[in-house]
């Protein structure tokens, strides 16, 4: 359990529930309005805007080492 | 003709729905944000506002964002850690008490900590221990008394000088109590920083490096940072992957430093420390704050304090220690060098302030007969360490702030 931070157990939560989506939609319990295309479009998307994110945050954690942020980052 | 129809319908990609993908994207979004909104409420207890612990300021660098969603660090409306809320206009017949600092003071956490005391409250720092025992002291009898905690992590004289010059000069402070030594005195010093410019005052504060991309820099990554962390500030969804993405690109630094280490030079000898010239060049450069504060102090007739902040780090010896506190001591690196020059520090912050005839509170001799848990890591208090630190306050400048209530009647 971190304290500054989100806690621990949060990402831990939101990738079980993606996992458990995933499962419900491989088994059919959950139904899509998508066609299978439609969904990998939709997730290219979303992995594109979240790659963004991670690879500005990733260039900025270069240029300024974590080492620093005793106090936590911005 | 009728031979080719078949194959050519079983060619045929299917058209995207785009208001589909569209509307797909949007719902996705919305359970997401409602769900990261649920979270953090369970997690702080109150609505998401904002996961950002600081504003920008024009002087002084940052302020604590009042609009900080943490179930322990509560902000007021004027960037003050405290439960109350204060107004910049002195009310009539108000002692008023301005602490100045840095984490110290606004009772910060280090990464190696007694978890056991979990995190220090706003009901739990100095200044609200502080405020209750002048509130039940009869010389104060008639005073409304308030205790602010203007407090900013890792501020250090330049950011609190330049904080307390623009701004908090004018909230009409009786009292001005400095904290904050340990940002300037902590750090060990080697030969040549001095000359170098890279001792502790003379670099640049690392939020300092974070404002000049943020704000000056006009580059396109700067452009999308700007944009998702302006988005943050308005979603929960965003807000958390924002925090996700710094730990995540954090780890990813440290493992790539991890696994470069055995390719550095190693250190050719142990580094000598600063030289005494330097280490008054040193002093001599914290005073120009310092004198500065107390300056416009004196002009504004204000009084005005200093603390002297001491170190877990440099009190074995001088503190008897808490098993606690032993096993924290644990981790920290110290050398005889280190706590030499922390001691000596201490002794020139004593001598250039009483030659200032501004006084200094200095818990360092009371700390000589505490066996008691008072730090909760390398450097902040637990909540009874808190309290004990007010109390050495309180005893030490009670009569000069008696002095205060007697010229004003």
């Amino acid at each position: 359990m971190h304290i500054d931070r989100i806690p621990l157990w949060l990402p831990l939560l939101v990738v079980a529930l993606i996992v458990g989506l995933a499962l419900a939609w491989r088994r059919g319990w959950l139904k899509l309005p998508l066609t299978q295309q439609e969904l990998a479009v939709t997730l290219k998307i979303l992995f594109i805007l979240g790659s963004v994110m991670v690879l500005v945050t990733l260039r900025n954690a270069i240029e300024l080492p974590a080492g620093q942020f005793i106090y936590g980052r911005f | 003709m009728a031979a080719s129809e078949p194959s050519s319908q079983a060619g045929a990609i299917p058209g995207i729905r785009w208001a589909r993908v569209f509307a797909a994207l949007a719902a996705l979004l919305l359970v997401l944000e409602a769900l990261s909104q649920a979270l953090i409420y369970a997690y702080a207890g109150k609505p998401f506002e904002s996961l950002s612990p600081y504003r920008w300021s024009a002087y002084g660098l940052v302020r604590n964002n009042p609009a900080l969603t943490s179930p322990g660090f509560e902000i007021d409306r004027s960037g003050f850690r405290s439960l109350n809320e204060y107004q910049k206009q002195k009310p009539a017949g108000t002692l008023r008490v301005l602490l100045l600092g840095g984490s110290v003071l606004y009772s910060g956490l280090a990464g190696v900590r007694l978890d056991q005391y979990g995190r220090v409250s706003s009901a739990q720092t100095i200044a609200p221990y502080l405020e209750a025992l002048l509130a039940a002291d009869p010389l104060f009898a008639g005073y409304k008394i308030e205790v602010i905690n203007s407090a900013v992590n890792f501020n250090r004289i330049v950011e609190v000088s330049s904080a307390y010059l623009e701004e908090y000069l004018h909230w009409q402070p009786d009292l001005v109590i400095v904290f904050g030594s340990i940002n300037n005195f902590y750090w060990f010093r080697r030969a040549g920083d001095f000359a170098a410019g890279q001792t502790t005052l003379q670099t640049r504060h690392p939020f300092r490096l974070e404002f000049e991309r943020l704000v000056n820099e006009q580059s396109l990554a700067a452009f999308i940072e700007r944009a998702w962390r302006t988005g943050a500030e308005h979603s929960a969804m965003l807000a958390l992957a924002s925090k996700g993405s710094v730990v995540l690109a954090d780890r990813l630094v440290q493992l790539s430093q991890t696994l470069a280490h055995p390719s550095r030079r190693p250190p050719t000898a142990a580094p000598r420390p600063e030289t005494a010239d330097e280490a008054r060049a040193y002093m001599q450069l914290y005073a120009s704050y310092a004198d500065a504060m107390i300056a416009a102090a004196r002009r504004a007739k204000q009084d005005i304090a200093f603390v002297w902040e001491p170190a877990l780090i440099h009190s074995e010896g001088s503190k008897p220690l808490s098993d606690e506190e032993r096993s924290l001591l644990k981790s920290l690196d110290q050398t005889p060098e280190k706590g030499a020059q922390f001691e000596a520090s201490r002794q020139a912050f004593h001598a250039l302030l009483d030659g200032a005839g501004a006084p200094v509170v200095d818990p360092t001799d009371a700390l000589k007969t505490t066996p008691e848990t008072v730090f909760i890591d390398y450097v902040h208090y637990t909540p009874d360490g808190n309290r004990f630190i007010a109390s050495i306050v309180y005893k030490q400048l009670r009569a000069l702030l008696a002095a205060k209530v007697k010229d004003k009647k």
